[in-house]
Formats: structure tokens, C-alpha cells, sequence
């Protein structure tokens, strides 16, 4: 029985999913990347926003901005610096080649990060101080916050790729990307571009983790794993169904952690996971989109 | 890569090679040499049977601890509660290692890329989530005890035990790679549809690669389990995944030897690190940077790996001297 407070629970928590899995899709549907850096890119995220807050001070919304600002240039960084060599020398295995490399990013950023700022839990107490009552469950408004700022985000980004320029060009390259550098579209700065979004938006959810929980230096194996979870339930590069699919798994894991012992909520995503796998490859939202794997 | 042909001379070579390994320990006698050259020779082994198919078929075992910890779980747990011999736990883990394998290549296999990536890297994620849950039987994160291989406490018969394993392994793997298996799987790891066109069995042979990379990795799980005498659920997490990848890759996909001077290289560094690490100038965690760096020059730089960089110059060389 799902009681109000499972309700909350489960929306706070898939929109804590939602934007990781988001840009982590976001990858696999334009640009063909499997990301396994993206829970470190949290990280990073998580530990600008706690120095931009305590050190300095500053308002949370104009310290979200900021954090994501940055983000979007250290994606662009790391594009135009790894992954753009990569992409010449790698042909049909495009997609593998960037899975090992993002896991080499990512074992540098974890103990890098590991080795600078050193075992310690960041956190802030909270953004915003006080509580709400919803539904008769009371809520923190970080939490409210939170559900708004990440429902806010994914609809700007809709709102980007639909009606813009520049987010039609993205899809267009996603499509078909010969086609498009045929209509004109620079692929190059479309790559940079699209692995910039995504940096961002997995920067703008580690500030949301630091918010409610803190941030460590191997937090991103935690995030990265829930993000591909939920990736591979929604099919690898369905942008709309990992929306869904975060609070699905949101939805598991209240209710895998209500019912079962301890230590098996974890199981549970996964064997879903495995499941999905072996009766549907291509997620529960059948992805339509073609041939992304195969390059 | 993968033009693997044993000329008399490489032969002489192997076997100089060989007779080193066998008085090295002879020279120095030292337990803490040992325990090095051990660490050495069974990273080389893990890393030799991870290229089986990360370089012929192509598929990055994203799992492989999976398999590694099958092997060891099985032959812990049949030791500590039935008294088995870890001898014996050497096969039976080997054999559990394989029906996993089989069994999850038969299902993932037909995935192709990506997918099958995922796919036994979530299989690894499970056991590993199940053997932490599994508290009453395995002891979850307090580690499972498990009995050593020889009586005594020096590492000597360690070392001559991983030597004949390792060596015995690349034997296997040379055959297979130059036998018709071998053709096959570089035939598929090229191109599907050209293997499929002259009639290559593309998912008999894609499986069959699988499972005998995961029968090594089960047994070495065994022998890694009653060598450290302790394992941990995260025998089945990337903290065994990782290394393996690294050093494959580092010493060069496809070539099945690199690995043995990556690993030798890689955890020289470590060794060599270890002193400053106890006066507290560096943390554990710069030495697993090492692999992130190794792996991002390697992915970007130098696609073959150092068996890539070796044959290009030695290329170069014959070219010039010719």
C-alpha cells in the first residue's frame, strides 16, 4: 500500500535521479558516448557549489547558475581535449572506446578528487531553511525546492532542443549526423556542445545531492550506477524515458527498501535491470532510436 | 595485432624467459619480493584472459569480477563449510565460473556492443549486492575466511604455483589463438559479417571466447581467494574490473603477452610509491590514478598499447636497418 509519505518519497527521489540519467541519455541518443563519468561529474559539481557556498557565501540559486556554468565549460574541456582525439582515431568502435575512456576520467577524477579534498563528507546544512506540509507528510523546502528546480531544469532543456537553433541542430546531428553536417551543421561544435549540456546538468544534480545529503570523493559510483540503471531500463538514448524511468526506479527502491531485509534494496534495481536486459533489449519505451549501437 | 606466430628464436626466448622466472625467488630471498612477483604474475594472468575478449571478439568484459568472484566464492564457501580442499575448489570454482559464463553469454552474446557490456557488468553488480546481503552465509563486508592453499607461512610455493598457471595459460591461449578458434574470434572482432558470410557459427564462437576467459577468471578467483585468504563482496565490483582492464589495455589489446610488462610496470609503481605513502607525503588514492592517466593516454595516444608501441618500433628498426 503506498501510503502519501511514499508518494513524496518517491517523487524527491526520482527527481534526484532525473537529471543525471537525463544528460546521461542525452549522450547516448546525440553523440553515441557511454558515459561512466557522469556520478563524478555530480561529484565535481556537488564540490564547486559546497566552496561557492561556504567560502563565499552566495545566494543558492546564483550559486546553482555559477556551478553550472563551470560545468559546462569543464564538459567542453574534456570534449575538445579527449574525447574529440578519440573520435579521430576510432571508428566502428566509437561507443566502446569512450566507455573505457570515461572510465579512465573517472578513476582519475574520484582519486584526484580522493587525494585533494581527502576523505571528508561536504555538505551544507541546507539551502533553504524551514518545511511545508504536503498531503499531511511535512517537507523540507530544500526538498521542495529541489523537485521544482530539477522538473524546471528537464523542461528548459525540452524547451532548448524543441525550439531553438541550435537544439534542433543537436537533435538533427542525433538523427542522422552525415545529413546534418550536410544542412550545415558544425558536428564538431554539436559533439562539444551536447557533452557541455550534459556536464552541466549532471553539475546542477551533485549540487542537489550536496544539498540534501554531502558530497565524497566516491560518490560517483553510487549515482553512475543508478544513472545507468535507469538508462537501461528506458533504453539506451530515450531522453523522455529516463524521465519516466527515474522515478520507476525512485518507485522501486521505496518499495524494495518498506518490504525487504536489509541489504537487499540494492538488489532489486539490478535483477530489474537484468531482466529488462534479457526479455527487452532496448528498454521498456522501445527505443526508436536507430543504430546508435552499432557504430 | 594479433599476428601471433612463435618462430624458433621468440621460443628460445620464452623458455630464457621462463628459467628466470624460476630462479628469480632463488636470487632474492625475500618474502616481501615474493609477495610482489606474485601480485605481478597473477595481475598478468587476470589481465591475459580479460584480452581473450576485449581483444579478439571485441567485447569489454564490463563483468569480469563477476566470474573472478564466482570462482572465489565458490571455493571459499565450499571450504569453510564442507572442508573441500581449495585443490579441489580450484576445479569446482572453475567449472561454476564457466556455467555463469555460459550461461550469461548465451543471453548477452546476442546483444551486440554496449549491451552485452552492461549486461554481465550488471550480473557482477547483482552477486556482488546478493553476496553482501547474504550475510549469514558469506559474511558479507567482515570477509570470508578462506583456507590457505600450502601449510607454513612463506609465499614461495605461492610464486611457483601462479608461475606454472600463468605459464600454462598463455600455453592454452597461444594455441587457441592460432588454431582455427582463434581465426574465428579475430574473424568475428574484425568484421560480423564477413565471419558470418564464410560461414563462422558467429554466436558459438562469440560464446566459447567468453566462457574460456571467465573459466580463467574463475579460477584465478579461486587462487587469488586462498592466497589472500580473505574475500570480500567487492571481489565482484570494478575494484577488480578496473585493474584487469587497465592492465589489458595498458600492455595492448589483442597481444596477450603486453600484459605481463603493464602489470609488472603498473605495480612497480605502486611498490615503489609504497614508502611515501607511510610517511604520509602521498595517499593510497594517488596510486589509483595511475590507472585513470594510463588508461586516458593509452585510450588517446597509443590505441595498441605498449605491445603496439614494441612492434611499431622493432617495424621501424627492421625498416632502417634493412
Amino acid at each position: 500500500m503506498i501510503t502519501p509519505v511514499d508518494l513524496v518519497l518517491i517523487l524527491i527521489r526520482g527527481s534526484l535521479y532525473v537529471l543525471v540519467s537525463a544528460s546521461l541519455a542525452l549522450l547516448f541518443g546525440i553523440i553515441s558516448v557511454a558515459s561512466f563519468m557522469h556520478g563524478d561529474l555530480a561529484m565535481l559539481g556537488g564540490y564547486i557549489s559546497y566552496f561557492l557556498l561556504v567560502s563565499s557565501g552566495l545566494d543558492p540559486i546564483l550559486a546553482l547558475v555559477i556551478t553550472g556554468v563551470l560545468m559546462f565549460l569543464v564538459g567542453c574541456t574534456i570534449e575538445k581535449a579527449l574525447l574529440l582525439p578519440l573520435r579521430r582515431t576510432s571508428g566502428k568502435l566509437w561507443m566502446f572506446n569512450t566507455f573505457v575512456l570515461t572510465l579512465g576520467i573517472s578513476q582519475a577524477l574520484q582519486n584526484g578528487a580522493l587525494a585533494v579534498f581527502g576523505p571528508i563528507f561536504y555538505g551544507v546544512k541546507s539551502l533553504w531553511a524551514g518545511e511545508l506540509s504536503i498531503l499531511g507528510v511535512s517537507v523540507s523546502i530544500d526538498r521542495l525546492a529541489i523537485l521544482i528546480l530539477s522538473i524546471t531544469i528537464i523542461a528548459a532543456l525540452w524547451a532548448f532542443l524543441k525550439y531553438t537553433r541550435i537544439g534542433r541542430a543537436i537533435l538533427a546531428t542525433g538523427m542522422n549526423e552525415e545529413a546534418a553536417s550536410l544542412y550545415g551543421v558544425n558536428v564538431n561544435n554539436i559533439y562539444t556542445l551536447t557533452f557541455g549540456i550534459s556536464a552541466l546538468l549532471s553539475g546542477v544534480a551533485g549540487v542537489f545531492y550536496m544539498a540534501l545529503f554531502t558530497t565524497y570523493p566516491l560518490m560517483g559510483v553510487t549515482y553512475n550506477l543508478k544513472a545507468w540503471i535507469v538508462v537501461l531500463i528506458a533504453g539506451l538514448g530515450n531522453v523522455k524515458g529516463a524521465i519516466y524511468c527515474s522515478f520507476l526506479l525512485a518507485f522501486i527502491e521505496v518499495i524494495a527498501t518498506k518490504t525487504l531485509a536489509a541489504g537487499w534494496q540494492n538488489v532489486l534495481p539490478v535483477i530489474f535491470v537484468v531482466l529488462v536486459l534479457l526479455f527487452k533489449p532496448t528498454g521498456i519505451f522501445g527505443t526508436e532510436v536507430k543504430g546508435i549501437w552499432e557504430k | 595485432m594479433g599476428e601471433i606466430k612463435i618462430s624458433k628464436r621468440k621460443t628460445l626466448l620464452y623458455i630464457i624467459l621462463a628459467l628466470l622466472a624460476l630462479i628469480l625467488p632463488l636470487i632474492f630471498r625475500n618474502e616481501y619480493i615474493y609477495s610482489v612477483l606474485i601480485s605481478i604474475i597473477l595481475w598478468a594472468a587476470i589481465s591475459s584472459s580479460f584480452d581473450l575478449t576485449a581483444g579478439f571478439i571485441k567485447v569489454t568484459n564490463f563483468g569480469y569480477a563477476g566470474f573472478f568472484a564466482a570462482g572465489a566464492y565458490t571455493s571459499g564457501l565450499l571450504a569453510l563449510y564442507y572442508g573441500v580442499s581449495p585443490w579441489i575448489g580450484l576445479m569446482l570454482g572453475t567449472i561454476v565460473a564457466s556455467a555463469l559464463a555460459a550461461a550469461t553469454g548465451f543471453l548477452t552474446l546476442r546483444l551486440h556492443g554496449i549491451f552485452a557490456a552492461a549486461f554481465s557488468w550488471f550480473i557482477a553488480e547483482t552477486l556482488k549486492y546478493t553476496l553482501a546481503a547474504l550475510t549469514d552465509i558469506t559474511r558479507g563486508y567482515h570477509g570470508l575466511a578462506c583456507s590457505p592453499f600450502f601449510p607454513g607461512i612463506s609465499r614461495l610455493p605461492y610464486y611457483y604455483m601462479i608461475l606454472f598457471v600463468y605459464i600454462a595459460e598463455l600455453i592454452i591461449m597461444m594455441r587457441i589463438i592460432n588454431g582455427k578458434m582463434g581465426f574465428a574470434f579475430k574473424v568475428i572482432g574484425e568484421d560480423e559479417t564477413a565471419a558470418r558470410t564464410i560461414g563462422v557459427n558467429v554466436t558459438f564462437y562469440r560464446v566459447l571466447c567468453f566462457v574460456i576467459s571467465c573459466a580463467f577468471a574463475g579460477f584465478l578467483g579461486v587462487f587469488y581467494a586462498h592466497y589472500y585468504n580473505v574475500i570480500t563482496p567487492d571481489v565482484s565490483s570494478l575494484s577488480v574490473t578496473v585493474p584487469a582492464l587497465a592492465i589489458c589495455y595498458v600492455g595492448g589489446r589483442g597481444s596477450i603477452w603486453g600484459s605481463l610488462p603493464s602489470a609488472a610496470i603498473i605495480l612497480m609503481i605502486f611498490e615503489l610509491l609504497r614508502p611515501y605513502e607511510a610517511i604520509g607525503v602521498i595517499s593510497f588514492a594517488h596510486k589509483y590514478i595511475v590507472y585513470g592517466i594510463l588508461l586516458i593516454i593509452v585510450m588517446i595516444w597509443v590505441q595498441g598499447g605498449l605491445a603496439g608501441a614494441i612492434k611499431k618500433l622493432t617495424e621501424k628498426y627492421v625498416k632502417t636497418t634493412s
